[in-house]
């Protein structure tokens, strides 16, 4: 078996699996040897992906014992927040952040002369990014070098 | 338990070369940016990382799955769609996603589409789908990988 066969075996056979190719070792280093198969890899992952997704919101299966148990848990469920809900007056819960706690992590790529390549800022609980800046684009001068990475968390309040 | 930044920051240093030379390989000057993106996705979602795991094969998933986003990205902003249609460009996107991978299940011969859907689109497992159209697992497999190839628009042998 030649490596690019065995490249599209094991892609192959992690779809069978409903496993994901793109984080088999083998499938990595294969890759690596032959990048013209990128493209195609990427393409086939996509696509039973995309059959996947599509067929999600309305055909996904699920065995009838499961309705039952689902819909005996609703009603149990009902029941609880009725009960819990009848007596009792409400009470007001209030989120707080507490101060100690870093809400934004900024990492930075920096040159060898220390100038900063690329900044980002994310919301350090939803990992939502706030801040993008791009100052230079290292990608064009491959000879260039980049350190990788200055990390610190910011304290309480985003940029 | 989650990695300290610091640790997996020093990890992630110690690695990066090494994961831009992998990048470089498979996909050329490109692989800079890739690897730069990867490295950010990684650090954002470290909580999903098992520091006694190997970072380099985590790392090089996560870079995949940003080359397939950009690749994805690209095709998006080759359907040309109007400055106009902006604001509804998710919804025109799913749409334009979902007729296009309807012309190609379309195009599928009828048994390997059938046996595309139950699989993925059902979730029935091969041994199922064998015993209910009554033929070998292998066959399964065999229509299963072909028709893969031809949705993704490739000819149906690797």
């Amino acid at each position: 078996m030649s490596p690019r066969e065995r490249l599209w075996e094991r892609v192959q056979a992690a779809l069978d699996a409903r496993e994901d190719p793109l984080g088999d070792v083998e499938v990595q280093a294969l890759l690596a040897t032959h990048p013209d198969e990128l493209e195609a890899v990427l393409r086939v992952v996509d696509a039973a992906h995309g059959v996947a997704k599509a067929a999600r919101p309305t055909q996904r299966r699920r065995p009838a014992h499961l309705h039952v148990a689902s819909l005996a848990l609703g009603g149990a469920a009902a029941v609880a927040i009725l009960l819990a809900a009848w007596p009792k007056s409400p009470r007001r819960v209030e989120l707080v952040p507490a101060p100690e706690v870093a809400s934004v992590l900024r990492a930075e790529f920096v040159d060898d002369d220390g100038r900063v390549l690329r900044r980002r800022s994310v919301d350090a609980l939803s990992g939502k990014v706030i801040t993008e800046v791009s100052p230079s684009r290292l990608a064009g001068d491959s000879d260039a070098s980049y350190r990788f990475l200055r990390t610190e968390f910011v304290h309480g309040k985003t940029e | 338990m989650a990695p300290e930044p610091a640790e997996l920051e020093a990890r992630m240093a110690a690695e990066a070369p090494a994961l831009r030379d992998w990048l470089r390989r498979a996909c050329g000057p490109e692989g800079d940016d890739v690897a730069q993106e990867a490295l950010l996705r990684a650090l954002q979602s470290r909580a999903s990382f098992d520091p006694g795991r190997e970072l380099g094969p985590w790392l090089r998933t996560i870079a995949l799955h940003v080359l397939a986003d950009l690749r994805r990205e690209r095709a998006r902003l080759e359907t040309e769609l109007d400055a106009s249609t902006l604001p509804a460009r998710d919804a025109a996107d799913r749409l334009a996603e979902g007729e296009q991978l309807e012309r190609a299940l379309a195009r599928l011969a009828p048994l390997e589409r059938d046996i595309v859907l139950r699989f993925h689109g059902r979730g029935d497992s091969v041994r199922e789908i064998a015993r209910a159209l009554h033929m070998p697992e292998g066959t399964v497999k065999s229509h299963l990988h072909r028709s893969r190839r031809k949705l993704a628009g490739l000819g149906g042998d690797a």
